[in-house]
């Protein structure tokens, strides 16, 4: 397992925000002592509900925030530490990201060449002629036209908006993407295509991306492996598959049980299970950690749990 | 669903409102027909754009001022909902038509104190209630929709909620007017899978205690299959296709209906996704014929030309489409999704 190799390998993340000073101060622990690595090529995916710091997990990893406490590696090499201009320069070489407000992200007054081209233009590349010519490939590939190069973003339709920033995410050929919760601001039938296209990409230039999203369904079809957030812990890691047909942590068994699905006959029978950390846990004798149940199955519990979770899986000690 | 009785209480009958826009007339709802009977939940489906929160809007009475009815009824109680006074109005919004917001948040006063809003419906509605029968009765609605400590809630802001109990807070108040209709525009799109679960279970919870009828708008194919009884499919401006639950899910005849299903993974999804192609026509000038055609993979000629006509399949399963028409070339379900409706009829076995 040691030996294995990780594109990214996130080591006891922290992230906390702190308001108001002496008594008054407040510290929230967005992120807290958070692990998990990514292989490369493959899609991870993090899922939880809103504040539970699946953004804020993401927004560290690409140093949009400072980390609290913690390490990131990327490739054997710490992008963690103190931020020096190499550093960005390595950061912004090798890590892009994708957000979800399609028309936030692109900046009004530039033209869709510009917000494209822009990447290339901050990594030193000086020929115009050049330049144009990469932006106009990549909007080929993202599905969009040469004639759009010249238009301002508010000329698209959202999809059309989220196209321009994978495109701006994919022209400096990262080996990774971060996209955070790409098609949740789009329409249903735009979904789709904008999912189709990624997957594509994914394939066409074996990236490695990292999936934030809240649709449990769109995580499962898109990634290889889930992370569950809970509270800026995660407090399960699991291949889709797995997840979904043996959940162990009850908070992943009460996300799961909330998905609406398009089934009239399933939706009228189910069940719903909630999720309470007071009752579902008694940690005051042992403490949890995030332990290995099975094969690359992990679950935050302890040591009684995890018995109880290998017993349920029919594993013996 | 053998409750619902055969009354209809709403009936709108081929709606058409357009908006004054800078670029023209912008043709919104374009004949849009259905009726909701007492105690079963309607569910009007369709993307953005698609004419579905104006419909609603026209029944409660609140279009923008740039809108336009350019024609159709809506009957309720005897009345055309089109025809009826703002000064009317009054008394039917609120009092026998309720309506809950997709975002909570704007949907509440930020600086008045939530048992206030409450109380304010109550005491307005009902000249004679004192004070601190209101108060009461306003404690008794956020019990009815699982506010836990009523009396300290009673005298909090909205900020101090969070977005699921500013949603119920939503709900209560429009529970105060006591209406027999409940306009849902999107409640959950705004919250939480485990939040939503639970504010539909509340719906639908106080949808048969109080028999109200329910008219649902949403996007979430999944959120449908939870609440509705009857289903009316939206495309630019029109119901392409409307049959119950049942139908719908597993007999879909319209290729909108089709896309739509097939273009959003499920749980059990591998297969790569049938997108929809291109995006939906502005409607400032429709398309000739069909809205769909030019999206549509199984478009006929003659979709590009004439408007489809209604054709029947059921009693209560309609849809819009030249592919039902006797001389259209027979048209399978895609292969992908025709797979997924049988994995649902199985599990549906297994777990019922």
């Amino acid at each position: 397992m040691a030996e294995e190799k990780y594109l990214l390998e996130v080591k006891n993340l922290c992230r906390h925000f702190t308001s108001g000073k002496g008594k008054n101060k407040l510290t929230v622990k967005a992120v807290d002592d958070v692990s998990f690595a990514v292989r490369p090529a493959e899609t991870f995916g993090l899922v939880g509900e809103s504040g539970c710091g699946k953004t804020t997990t993401g927004r560290t990893i690409i140093r949009l925030y400072d980390p609290t406490d913690g390490k990131v590696i990327f490739d054997g090499r710490e992008i963690s530490g103190p931020m020096t201009k190499e550093l960005r320069q390595y950061l912004t070489d090798n890590i892009a990201m994708i957000f979800q407000d399609p028309i936030e992200s692109l900046n009004p007054r530039m033209t869709i060449e510009e917000i494209v081209g822009e990447g290339l233009a901050v990594r030193g590349m000086k020929d115009k002629e050049e330049i144009r010519k990469m932006v106009h490939e990549m909007l080929e590939k993202v599905g969009l036209t040469e004639e759009h190069a010249t238009r301002y973003p508010h000329e698209f339709s959202g999809g059309q908006r989220q196209r321009v920033g994978i495109a701006r995410a994919m022209i400096v050929k990262p080996r990774m993407i971060i996209a955070d919760e790409p098609v949740s601001a789009l329409d249903v039938s735009i979904q789709a295509q904008v999912i189709n296209l990624l997957n594509d990409l994914k394939e066409e230039m074996g990236l490695t991306i990292l999936f934030i999203a809240h649709n449990l369904s769109v995580v499962k079809y898109f990634s290889d492996r889930i992370g569950v957030m809970y509270y800026g812990r995660l407090v399960e890691v699991a291949n889709g598959d797995d997840l979904y047909a043996k959940p162990l942590h009850p908070y992943t068994k009460a996300l799961l049980s909330a998905i609406p699905e398009p089934n009239p006959i399933t939706e009228r029978t189910r069940q719903r299970v909630d999720y309470d950390p007071e009752r579902d846990h008694d940690y005051s004798e042992e403490q949890p950690s995030m332990v290995e149940v099975e094969p690359d199955h992990f679950v935050y519990c302890s040591p009684s749990e995890l018995k109880a979770y290998r017993k349920q899986l029919g594993i013996e000690e | 669903m053998e409750n619902i009785k055969q009354e209809t209480v709403l009936k709108v009958e081929d709606l058409r409102i357009s908006f004054r826009a800078y670029g023209g007339l912008v043709k919104a709802v374009r004949g849009v027909s259905f009726d909701v009977k007492r105690g079963e939940t309607v569910a009007i489906v369709g993307e953005s754009g698609s004419g579905k929160s104006v419909s609603i809007k026209a029944i409660m009475g609140i279009l923008a001022g740039n809108a336009i009815i350019e024609d159709g009824r809506i009957e309720y109680d005897g009345m055309d909902l089109t025809k009826v006074t703002e000064e009317d109005f009054h008394h039917i919004r609120g009092n026998r038509i309720g309506l809950i917001f997709q975002d909570p948040l704007s949907a509440l006063n930020p600086i008045m104190k939530i048992g206030k809003q409450i109380t304010e419906v109550l005491l307005i509605n009902d000249k004679k209630m004192t004070k601190e029968a209101a108060k009461e009765k306003a404690l008794d609605l956020m019990r009815a929709v699982g506010i836990p400590q009523p009396e300290l809630r009673f005298d909090q802001y909205p900020f101090q909620f969070s977005g699921g109990m500013r949603q119920r807070i939503v709900i209560a108040i429009a529970l105060a007017g006591d209406p027999e209709i409940l306009i849902c525009d999107e409640p959950t799109t705004a919250l939480d899978v485990t939040v939503q679960a639970k504010i539909l279970e509340l719906i639908n919870k106080i949808k048969r205690e109080r028999n109200l009828s329910v008219i649902f708008i949403t996007h979430d194919l999944g959120v449908v299959a939870n609440m509705a009884d009857r289903v009316n499919v939206m495309y630019a401006g029109k119901i392409v296709e409307t049959g119950t639950s049942e139908e719908i899910f597993f007999k879909p005849a319209h290729p909108y209906t089709w896309a739509l299903l097939s273009s959003m993974p499920d749980l059990q999804t591998n297969e790569r996704l049938l997108a929809i192609p291109g995006t939906p026509p502005n409607m400032i000038h429709p398309p000739k014929g069909d809205a769909f055609a030019a999206r549509n993979r199984y478009a006929l000629k003659i979709d590009y030309e004439q408007e489809p006509p209604y054709f029947k399949l059921s009693d209560t399963h309609y849809a819009a489409t030249w592919l039902l028409h006797p001389k259209a070339p027979k048209v399978e379900l895609p292969a992908v999704l025709q797979a997924r409706i049988d994995r649902m009829r199985k599990s549906g076995e297994i777990d019922g």
